[in-house]
C-alpha cells in the first residue's frame, strides 16, 4: 500500500501541472497551436500553480492575515486540478498513431536502460542515495505546514544561498499531499522517473539532430551509463539543477523540430519555458534560456546572412571563447570569488580530469573527438550549431571558477550526442552485420562496466554494515520518535550537521541550518565536545539559535554515532561546509562514556530515547 | 578481413575506454557486519572504512607461528629478514582488468578476500564470509620438514581493547571506571585475569571490543583448538596440535556481533 501511495504521489508531481496546463491552453484555444505539447502543458501548469501560490501568499494573506497559507493554497489548488481534470475529460483531444509510434521506441529503450541502470545503482542500498533530498524535503515539509516564500532562505536557514525559487518545492508539496508513511519511497521512485526522462531526453535530442535511430540509441546508452558522480549528478540525482537540464533538453528538441518545419510562429511558448527554467534554477536556467534564445534567433535571422558566414562565425567565436577563457583564468586572480563554500567547488584541471575518468573512463577522449571531427566534415547545420553550444559550455566548465562544473549538467547531453555520432560512424564501417551487432553488444557491456565501477567508487564512502546509504534504520527509528514527540513543538534539534540535516527532514523538527549549520554553531559544538561540565554544555546548547525562528524552545540534543565521528574529525574539517560524515554510524563504548557523563547530571539532561545508533537527550536550562 | 580489422579496432577502442576507470584501493573487499575485510601488505585485515581513525585487526604470517618439539616459538615469516628470505606478496601484481573484476565482485559481495606469500614457504590466507560470520583459513606449504607440535593462527588487537569471555573473565587491563560502565551497559561483571602476559582463555569463546568502534569480534575455537591472549605481543592466538608434515591448514572462526545490547 505504501508503494502504491508513493507511486500515486510521484505521478501527481507530473500529472497535476500537466492537467492544469492543458486545461488552460484548451480554455484559451491555444491548444491547436501548441508547439511543445506535453512539456509545454507541464510548464504552463506549473507556472500557473506557482503564480497562484505567490498571489495567495503575498496578496491574499496580506489582506487577511488570519488565514493560513496551507489552509488557503492546498484546497484552492485541488479545486483547480479537479476543474482541469473535467476540462481534460471534456476535451480529450487526439494523439495520432504516428505520434504514438514516434515515442513508443524511445520510451521502451529508455525504460529498459533505466531499469538496468537503477538496479545497479541501488544494489545493497535500501534508501535513496541523494544527499540533497533532505534539504528539499525540509522545504516541502515547511510549505505543507504553511511556511511558504518565493525566497528559499526565508523559509529555512538550511538554505544560505538562493540558487532557485521555491517552484520545485511547491510542486513537490502539491504531490506530497497524499499522506505517505515515509517520503523515502517517494524519492526513490521519482529519482527513477527522472533517470528514465533523462535517458529519453538524450535519445530524442540525438534523434532530432542526426535523424538516425542507431545514433539515438547510443545517445540513450550514454545517457544511462554515464553518471557524473561529482558536482553534476545529471541522471541519478533528482534536484532543481538536474530537473532543469532534462526539461531544457525536451524543450530544445521540440524547438529544433518546429524550426525544421518552419513553424516559428508557434515558438512563443518559449516564453513560459524560459521563465520556468530560470525559476527552477537561476544559473543553469539562465544558461539554458540563453541557448534557447540564441538558437531561436539564429533560425529566425539566419536567412538574412549567408549560411557559410554564420557557421564560420559561430565556430570561430566558440573556439576563440574557449581559448580566451582558459588564458584569462590562468592569469587572473580570482581569489575574491573563492570565499566560503565556493572554494570547495573550485576544482583544478587535475581534479576535473579525475572526475571525467570516473564517469567516462577514456571513452570521452576517444569518441567525442571522432564525433566532433565527423560533424565538422559533414557540415550539417544542426550538428554545427550543437558543436558551437558544446564548445561554449565546455569552455565555461574548463575554466577555474567556483561552481562552473555544474554547467556540465547541460553540456553532457551535447557531449553524448557527439560521442554517439563517433561510435556509430565507427560501427557502420563494419559492413558485416553479425560482427557489427557483436561489436555493438560488447561496447554496451563496456559502458555498463564503466558505469558500475563509477558507482562502486562513488558509493565507497557510504558503507554502513553490509549496505551503502546515508542513514540507518536506527536513524529512521529515532526520527519517528522525534516526529511523534517534538514534531508539533518549537524544539530545536542539535547535533552534528549530518545528523541534523537528515533528522530534520525525516522528523520535521527544526535545527540550526541542518548540514549547513553556521560557523557559530560549529564553534559551540566543538566547545561542547571538549567540555566535561553538563551545566556548561546546556548553556552552550541554548546559545545555538535558528535566526529565522527566534522562538526556539527546548534543545533536543541528539547524540548519534555520526555525531561522534564528526566531533572526532578535528576543527579544520568540522569548520567547513564541505565536510560531512556521509554514512551513518553506531555508538561505541567511548561514546557512551560521554553520554553517561551528561545523564549523570539529572538536572541538565534526561535520556528520552535510545537505540544502538542514536541517543536523544532532552535538556533543562537551570 | 577489413571487417575483422575494423571490429578489432573498435573493440580495442572500447577496452581502452574501460582502462581509464578509477577503482578503489585494497581489492577485493568484503563486508562482514560492521567491518570490511581486505588484503593489505601485512596480511588480511578487518577494519572499518567509515571510521576516520582506522583500526586494523590483522591476520598475518608475521604474527602466526609454530612451536616445535623443543618448545621454541617461530613466526612463519620473520619480518626483519623478510627481504633475505625473498617473500613476495600477490597484492600489487594484479592487472587493471583483474582489479576491475575484483571491484565488481566486491560490490556484488561475491568475493572472498585472500592473500598469498610466496617464498621459501607458500603461505596463503583465504576467507569465507557469510553475512556476519567468517572463517579465515591459513594454508602453509613448505619444502622443508617441520617438526612442529603446535601451530598458531593469530589476530592482532589494540592496547585499549576489552578482551573477555561471555562469563566475565577479562584479559586486558581496564580502569575500574570502565569496568563499572561496562557492567552498567552490558550487565557483565568482570573478573580480571592479568597475572600472566600470555593467558589461556577459559572456554571456547572470546570477545574483542574496541572502545572506539561499534560491534564486537567474537572468536570461537574448534574442538581441537585452544585460545590464548598474548598481552606482550597484543595477539589473540588460536592454537591447534599438528603432526610433523610439510603442509597443514589452520583456521579461525569469527563473528561480528551487533552492539545492540548497549541500548537496553
Amino acid at each position: 500500500m505504501t508503494e502504491i501511495l508513493s507511486f500515486l504521489s510521484v505521478i501527481s508531481f507530473f500529472i497535476f501541472p500537466l492537467l492544469v496546463g492543458r486545461a488552460l491552453l484548451t480554455f484559451f484555444r491555444k491548444n491547436n497551436q501548441i508547439a511543445f505539447s506535453f512539456v509545454s502543458y507541464y510548464i504552463v501548469g506549473s507556472i500557473f500553480i506557482y503564480v497562484l501560490a505567490l498571489f495567495e501568499r503575498y496578496i491574499i494573506l496580506s489582506i487577511i492575515p488570519a488565514l493560513s497559507f496551507s489552509g488557503l493554497f492546498f484546497p484552492s489548488v485541488n479545486i483547480i486540478i479537479f476543474i482541469s481534470l473535467l476540462i481534460n475529460i471534456a476535451f480529450p483531444g487526439e494523439i495520432s498513431r504516428s505520434t504514438l509510434k514516434k515515442y513508443i521506441l524511445p520510451i521502451l529503450i529508455s525504460f529498459s536502460l533505466a531499469t538496468l541502470g537503477y538496479l545497479i545503482f541501488l544494489f545493497r542500498s535500501s534508501n535513496p542515495l541523494n544527499w540533497d533530498l533532505y534539504e528539499h524535503q525540509t522545504l516541502i515539509n515547511l510549505i505543507k505546514t504553511g511556511n511558504f516564500s518565493f525566497v528559499t532562505s526565508r523559509m529555512s536557514d538550511t538554505f544560505m544561498f538562493n540558487g532557485y525559487s521555491s517552484i520545485f518545492h511547491l510542486l513537490l508539496s502539491c504531490a506530497q499531499q497524499i499522506k505517505l508513511d515515509s517520503f523515502l519511497n517517494f524519492w526513490q521512485m521519482i529519482t527513477f522517473i527522472h533517470y528514465f526522462l533523462s535517458i529519453m531526453a538524450s535519445y530524442l535530442l540525438v534523434e532530432a539532430i542526426t535523424d538516425k535511430k542507431t545514433t539515438a540509441l547510443f545517445g540513450a546508452v550514454f545517457g544511462a551509463f554515464i553518471f557524473e558522480s561529482n558536482v553534476v549528478y545529471t541522471s541519478l540525482i533528482f534536484i532543481p539543477q538536474t530537473f532543469t537540464a532534462v526539461l531544457f533538453i525536451f524543450i530544445l528538441t521540440q524547438l529544433l523540430r518546429i524550426v525544421r518545419t518552419g513553424k516559428l510562429n508557434s515558438s512563443y511558448f518559449l516564453i513560459p519555458a524560459i521563465i520556468f527554467l530560470i525559476l527552477n534554477h537561476y544559473i543553469i536556467g539562465f544558461l539554458a534560456a540563453f541557448i534557447l534564445i540564441a538558437i531561436y534567433l539564429y533560425y529566425r535571422y539566419s536567412i538574412v546572412f549567408s549560411q557559410k558566414l554564420v557557421k564560420t562565425g559561430l565556430l570561430a567565436f566558440g573556439i576563440l571563447l574557449i581559448l580566451a577563457l582558459i588564458f584569462l583564468s590562468s592569469f587572473t586572480s580570482l581569489d575574491f570569488l573563492n570565499r566560503g563554500e565556493a572554494k570547495f567547488y573550485n576544482f583544478e584541471m587535475v581534479e576535473k580530469l579525475i572526475f571525467t575518468l570516473n564517469a567516462y573512463g577514456f571513452s570521452v577522449f576517444i569518441f567525442f573527438p571522432i564525433g566532433m571531427i565527423l560533424s565538422l566534415w559533414r557540415k550539417n547545420r544542426e550538428e554545427i550549431i550543437m558543436l558551437v553550444i558544446t564548445i561554449f559550455i565546455l569552455s565555461i566548465v574548463i575554466v577555474q571558477l567556483p561552481y562552473v562544473l555544474k554547467f556540465y549538467v547541460l553540456g553532457r547531453f551535447f557531449v553524448h550526442l557527439f560521442m554517439a555520432t563517433g561510435v556509430v560512424w565507427l560501427l557502420e564501417l563494419i559492413k558485416y552485420r553479425l560482427l557489427r551487432n557483436i561489436a555493438m553488444s560488447i561496447f554496451v557491456i563496456i559502458l555498463i562496466t564503466i558505469y558500475t565501477t563509477n558507482i562502486i567508487y562513488w558509493k565507497n564512502i557510504l558503507t554502513y554494515r553490509n549496505q551503502f546509504g546515508h542513514f540507518s534504520s536506527y536513524d529512521k527509528e529515532a526520527a519517528l520518535y522525534l516526529k511523534a514527540n517534538y514534531g508539533a513543538t518549537n524544539a530545536l534539534l542539535v547535533s552534528d550537521p549530518g545528523t541534523q540535516y537528515i533528522l530534520e527532514a525525516l522528523s520535521g523538527v527544526n535545527s540550526q541550518g541542518g548540514a549547513y549549520t553556521s560557523v557559530f554553531t560549529r564553534t559551540k559544538l566543538d566547545k561542547i565536545f571538549t567540555s566535561e561540565n553538563p551545566e556548561e554544555i546546556v548553556k552552550e546548547l541554548y546559545k545555538i539559535v535558528d535566526n529565522l525562528d527566534l522562538n526556539n524552545g527546548k534543545r533536543v540534543f541528539v547524540l548519534s554515532g555520526r555525531y561522534f565521528l564528526w566531533q572526532n574529525a578535528g576543527w579544520e574539517k568540522k569548520s567547513t561546509f564541505a565536510f560531512n560524515i556521509w554514512a551513518s554510524g553506531d555508538l561505541t563504548f567511548s561514546n557512551y562514556k560521554f553520554i553517561q557523563l551528561l545523564i549523570a547530571d539529572k538536572n541538565s539532561f534526561t535520556i528520552k530515547y535510545q537505540n544502538p545508533g542514536v541517543v536523544i537527550l532532552e535538556t533543562r536550562k537551570s | 578481413m577489413k571487417n575483422i580489422l575494423l571490429f578489432t579496432v573498435f573493440i580495442v577502442l572500447g577496452l581502452t575506454s574501460l582502462f581509464g576507470v578509477i577503482i578503489p584501493d585494497n581489492l577485493p573487499v568484503s563486508s562482514v557486519g560492521y567491518f570490511q575485510l581486505a588484503p593489505f601488505q601485512d596480511g588480511l585485515s578487518l577494519y572499518q572504512s567509515q571510521n576516520l581513525q582506522r583500526y586494523y585487526y590483522v591476520f598475518t604470517p608475521f604474527n602466526d607461528y609454530i612451536i616445535d618439539e623443543n618448545n621454541t616459538r617461530q613466526n612463519l615469516i620473520n619480518k626483519t629478514s623478510e627481504k633475505e628470505k625473498g617473500y613476495s606478496v600477490n597484492l600489487y601484481k594484479r592487472s587493471k582488468w583483474e582489479n576491475i573484476f575484483f571491484a565488481i565482485a566486491s560490490y556484488l559481495n561475491i568475493v572472498s578476500p585472500s592473500i598469498r606469500y610466496l617464498g621459501p614457504d607458500d603461505i596463503s590466507y583465504q576467507s569465507k564470509v557469510n553475512g556476519n560470520k567468517m572463517v579465515i583459513e591459513r594454508n602453509l606449504n613448505t619444502n622443508k620438514s617441520i617438526n612442529s607440535q603446535i601451530s598458531g593462527i593469530t589476530m592482532s588487537y589494540y592496547s585499549g581493547d576489552f578482551i573477555y569471555t561471555p562469563d566475565g573473565n577479562l584479559y586486558t587491563y581496564q580502569s575500574q571506571e570502565d569496568i563499572n560502565l561496562f557492567k552498567k551497559l552490558f550487565g557483565i561483571n568482570f573478573i580480571p585475569e592479568y597475572e600472566e602476559l600470555r593467558i589461556p582463555v577459559s572456554g571456547k569463546t572470546v570477545l574483542i571490543m574496541n572502545p572506539n568502534i561499534p560491534g564486537l569480534i567474537k572468536i570461537t575455537a574448534g574442538s581441537d583448538q585452544k585460545i590464548w591472549v598474548n598481552r606482550q605481543l597484543r595477539l589473540v592466538e588460536v592454537e591447534q596440535k599438528v603432526s610433523s608434515q610439510k603442509s597443514f591448514i589452520n583456521s579461525i572462526n569469527l563473528e561480528i556481533v551487533d552492539n545492540s545490547s548497549f541500548a537496553k
